[in-house]
């Protein structure tokens, strides 16, 4: 059955049926490209996060005081380095500073530049920076969205801190940090430990957590335990915590467009099942003839199946085709905003390609299985009547 | 060839709107004959022919074809037996209209896994058999009656069928073509096929070949 000739004949019908076809194949292209361009967005930016949050250190320590956290001593830092497992212990300094006039925050970040971070995508970051040069003057690198912030507001090379003393700090812009990282640091400024301490208020004996490498993940329960038994008064937070609070961030948006999109491929199929079923009298007609001429149900059910397998595949092609390249070539106009409308600071993103197997897998089977039932059936209840009535 | 015994058809059996179309039918055809099915519309011929075709299922009776029940075969079965042994020149003629002549007649043989070369043979000689060889890359939507009728009669023949039954196959030409197909038919009797003809137009009362009449009534043949 599946000849040349079978394949020809397919082919010169879905040609001389095109204007039938063509608004299914739009519809489908539509929605699968809406589906795959949200996906990719969120695979993309859930990679990047992982990929940052896997450079994190373990463990992150804050003080409490009445349940509340509150700037830890710094000396903490010397005294977790000789628990048994613990590789590398810092004293961290960050903290949102508020912009008034305009309502937005930025992320402030003390660097220590003599001391190797735990962080390791923070290293990286400073790396090539001349030291003597930078700590010369009060520098700062910020990130891309706050360069662009601030240039709304004339501050072209400088700004001028407001400290919780009333005084003001001039700092200047040092470098701009790379835009390919934006979606962490696009709101953040990176600037030296001390001066960070002065525009956030901390006191120069303390930071604001203790951040701790503990390479051994057996070790890690006990370590805990530790801490506890050494600062009740304190929070430990995991890494494997915060992984796990972006995943479920992740998973609820995801599952909201997942519901919005069943919702939406339910009636797609409903009206494919619809159209199908009030199958026009020529489709009936060309049912008939086929059965007529000795096609037998198997065989007329093949030709259909096959037909509309090629438009669904043709459009799931397309479509898959149309969203890569919208997010990852156009990085996604207007559908960045479903992710970052309400963010702090607009954020110019620049998504990772990261695309699962499993994705397309979930895609494919999503769109063409229902597609393909959907039209199955009408045509079925159409093969099994007599021709002859099927050809009037 | 074929042997109907007792046969009746009964559209919507027990329903308020039950219709006996065919009573008791008994008929023999030879091979090689050529029988005119003559009767007026509504008189069974094109149910009867349908039946024989295994189109429809009679309600009762039995349809041998070379001594074969035919009548109650499953649907692949059917299928095949139609493809294999039987050409139906309906009286619409019931083509693609988009697709050229060579495209429509080769229709019955894709399910056959006939290579291309087996299919482009059977469909020439088809074609040259009906007179239409000459518009084989015409699209039918663009051929006269009479081209169309013949692109059916190839179509019916490309399998090269023992049985060939044709369904009021004047009533949609004008003299000139009806004579034409005349010839056709004479010339496929010839070479030896069984054919089945019902009609009701007078062309086929004095055919110059030996031919049986049969005459249908109100579901019965009375002669």
């Amino acid at each position: 059955m599946l000849n040349k000739s079978f394949f020809n004949f397919l082919t010169l019908n879905l040609i001389s049926s095109k204007q039938k076809h063509i608004a299914i194949f739009l519809l489908s292209i539509i929605i699968i490209f809406i589906l795959s361009s949200v996906l990719f967005i969120s695979k993309s930016l859930q990679y990047t996060m992982m990929q940052t949050l896997d450079q994190q250190a373990d463990f992150t320590i804050q003080k409490l005081r009445a349940g509340k956290v509150v700037d830890t001593p710094q000396d903490w830092a010397d005294e977790f380095i000789t628990i048994d497992g613990v590789t590398a212990s810092n004293a961290r300094v960050y903290g949102q500073y508020w912009y008034e006039p305009d309502e937005k925050y930025f992320t402030i970040v003390g660097i220590d530049m003599f001391e190797p971070n735990i962080v390791k995508n923070l290293n990286n970051l400073i790396k090539d920076i001349d030291i003597k040069e930078f700590l010369s003057k009060p520098y700062m690198i910020v990130g891309s969205g706050v360069k662009e912030f601030l240039a709304n507001y004339h501050y072209f090379k400088e700004y001028n801190f407001r400290t919780p003393s009333r005084s003001i700090q001039k700092v200047y812009i040092y470098d701009v940090l790379p835009k390919d990282i934006n979606i962490v640091s696009n709101d953040t400024i990176l600037m030296p430990i001390d001066l960070a301490k002065k525009i956030l208020g901390i006191d120069e004996d303390k930071s604001t957590d203790i951040t701790l490498s503990v390479p051994n993940k057996l070790e890690r329960e006990n370590i805990k335990i530790k801490l506890i038994l050494k600062h009740f008064d304190s929070r430990i937070i995991l890494k494997e915590d915060i992984q796990k609070a972006y995943e479920n961030m992740f998973n609820y948006k995801g599952g909201l467009f997942l519901i919005l999109y069943i919702v939406v491929l339910v009636t797609f199929i409903l009206i494919l099942y619809q159209r199908y079923n009030t199958i026009s009298s020529s489709d009936k007609k060309h049912i008939g003839i086929l059965r007529f001429l000795g096609w037998s149900i198997k065989d007329v059910l093949y030709l259909k199946v096959l037909e509309n397998l090629i438009i669904a595949i043709s459009a799931f092609v397309v479509g898959i085709i149309l969203a890569y390249i919208y997010v990852f070539i156009f990085n996604a106009p207007f559908l960045s905003n479903i992710f970052f409308g309400f963010n702090n600071i607009s954020n110019d993103v620049q998504y990772v390609p990261y695309i699962p197997f499993g994705l397309f897998f979930t895609l494919f089977f999503f769109f063409v299985v229902p597609f393909i039932s959907a039209v199955l059936i009408p045509v079925w209840r159409v093969a099994i009547i007599d021709p002859l009535e099927a050809m009037r | 060839m074929i042997k109907i015994q007792n046969l009746n058809k009964i559209y919507n059996e027990n329903k308020q709107n039950q219709f006996h179309a065919l009573k008791d039918i008994n008929l023999k055809v030879k091979k090689g004959e050529l029988l005119i099915l003559k009767g007026v519309s509504g008189s069974g011929k094109s149910t009867l022919l349908s039946i024989i075709a295994v189109l429809s299922k009679p309600t009762n009776g039995k349809l041998l074809v070379n001594d074969e029940q035919v009548s109650r075969l499953p649907d692949f079965h059917t299928s095949l037996f139609r493809t294999n042994h039987i050409g139906f020149i309906p009286q619409a003629f019931n083509l693609f209209e988009s697709l050229d002549v060579q495209n429509n007649v080769q229709i019955p043989l894709i399910p056959l896994n006939l290579t291309q070369e087996q299919i482009n043979k059977k469909v020439n000689i088809a074609m040259n058999l009906a007179n239409i060889q000459h518009k084989h890359n015409q699209t039918v939507n663009l051929l006269s009656g009479g081209e169309k009728q013949r692109c059916a009669i190839a179509r019916a023949l490309v399998n090269n069928p023992e049985l060939i039954l044709c369904d009021e196959p004047t009533a949609n030409l004008d003299k000139q073509n009806s004579v034409k197909f005349l010839e056709i038919i004479k010339q496929l009797n010839k070479l030896g096929k069984t054919i089945v003809i019902a009609t009701h137009d007078s062309i086929f009362d004095n055919l110059d070949i030996a031919h049986t009449l049969v005459h249908m009534d109100d579901g019965m043949i009375i002669a």
